[in-house]
């Protein structure tokens, strides 16, 4: 068995999953990352996506609307703006969360937000298509 | 001296109002424990992401609007208060407590000659403040139709303070409300909102994306945790307040019912005490 690292996902309201695993792969806004043992100090930026956390006891995935990561050698925190078990992810959930982006879209006054906003619901609508919902 | 019947009726009354304190307080206690619940839940959110926000103490600033959220106007010389009260009363000094507070800031601001502004969360804290300061008011955000308070309230207000941030309309924000410690215990507080301070922290990072991009992010999500543990914190606040107050409301007419209970005997045994000595001289004169 690998080592193993502390993992925590924590949105606004409550910890959804606080557990040894040997390895989280991280939705990040630049690729996929996986969080494992001896990892670099590293704060990432989540992207709207799946998250996978892989322990002894099997495989768990999480639907992230975004958020950020505390990546660490020893342990990682994954702070979710909204995050689901994905079994619990459906298109009506989806539909939603695009509509909402789109919001952002338009009230976004500056550059920089608009990019942000439009690549956030770019990245939603691909993950609509992707899991087919 | 009351008769008997006024009695009877004073007695019935407080009996009465004994009954709704006493199911005020049960319910009390039951919103208490779940908006204490929702609180800790809510903690372990809120601390991650200051430690976040403290990695990118000391690194270079962006430019850009999140400039102004980090750095401010440079000035301080108009002030934001935003004062987050209960909707309902009926909780002993709870909302006055945080109403006072922000009452004593407004008075300390204008004395040193700054100007005020004061946004308003809960109806209670708004009824006090406007008696005051009518004029200093310029928004309130209503909560009373909400069930349970939700991130995406304070998502909400905290896009409104952003929003009049950076149209200039205030150069200082500061948050009132009251941090709960314990049942008995709920402190009335005054936290620094904007600009946003960073925590301090160690280590070495690296970012991905770079600094600016997780920063625009992060600092209004920063800002909305803030409001949403002061608000959640608010909440079971008040709870435990009412609790209290309804406990000591309880008790208060018992002692009342006690008391006039003790009146009427004692009514009665004279009224006896009268009647059998009229029927004994009555007999006597026979």
């Amino acid at each position: 068995m690998a080592e193993t690292i502390y993992f925590e996902l924590i949105a606004p309201d409550k910890r959804l999953l606080s557990a040894d695993v040997s390895e989280a792969v991280l939705p990040g806004q630049e690729g996929d990352l996986a969080a494992q043992a001896g990892r670099g100090l590293l704060i990432l930026k989540l992207r709207p996506g799946i998250l996978t956390t892989r322990a002894k006891d099997g495989e768990k995935q999480f639907f992230l609307r975004g958020g950020f990561a505390d990546v660490g050698p020893d342990k990682t925190t994954v702070l979710a703006e909204y995050a689901i078990p994905l079994e619990e992810l459906t298109g009506a959930v989806l539909t939603d969360e695009i509509a909402q982006a789109q919001q952002a879209l338009d009230d976004a006054k500056d550059d920089a937000r608009k990019i942000s906003s439009w690549d956030r619901l770019e990245r939603l609508q691909t993950l609509k298509i992707r899991l087919a919902l | 001296m009351a008769s008997l019947k006024d009695l009877r009726g004073r007695i019935a009354s407080v009996k009465a109002t004994r009954k709704i304190t006493k199911a005020m307080q049960m319910v009390a206690a039951a919103k208490l424990r779940r908006a204490q619940d929702q609180a800790e839940a809510a903690r372990p959110y809120a601390e991650g992401l200051d430690k976040i926000l403290g990695k990118f103490a000391g690194k270079a600033m962006p430019t850009g609007p999140l400039q102004l959220l980090l750095e401010g106007t440079g000035k301080t010389q108009t002030h934001l208060l935003v004062v987050a009260t209960g909707e309902r009363g009926l909780a002993g000094a709870f909302n006055s407590n945080i109403a006072r507070l922000a009452r004593d800031h407004v008075r300390v601001l204008l004395a040193e000659g700054k100007t005020v502004k004061i946004v308003t969360i809960g109806r209670k804290g708004a009824d006090v403040l406007r008696r005051d300061f009518g004029k200093l008011m310029i928004d309130h955000v209503d909560l009373r139709g909400v069930r349970q308070i939700g991130y995406v309230h304070a998502i909400d207000i905290a896009q409104r303070v952003v929003k009049r941030f950076e149209a200039g309309e205030f150069d200082v924000a500061t948050l009132f409300f009251s941090k709960f410690q314990n049942i008995i215990t709920q402190k009335p507080t005054a936290s620094p909102l904007l600009p946003v301070e960073l925590p301090a922290s160690e280590g070495d990072y690296e970012f991905e994306p770079d600094e600016a991009e997780i920063l625009l992010d992060l600092v209004p999500r920063a800002l909305a945790t803030k409001i949403f543990s002061a608000l959640l914190e608010n909440n079971a606040g008040f709870y435990a307040s009412q609790m209290t107050a309804m406990d000591n409301a309880t008790r208060n007419a018992g002692d009342m019912v006690s008391r006039y209970t003790l009146e009427y005997n004692r009514a009665r045994q004279a009224m006896i005490t009268k009647e059998l000595i009229e029927i004994i001289s009555g007999a006597e004169a026979v």
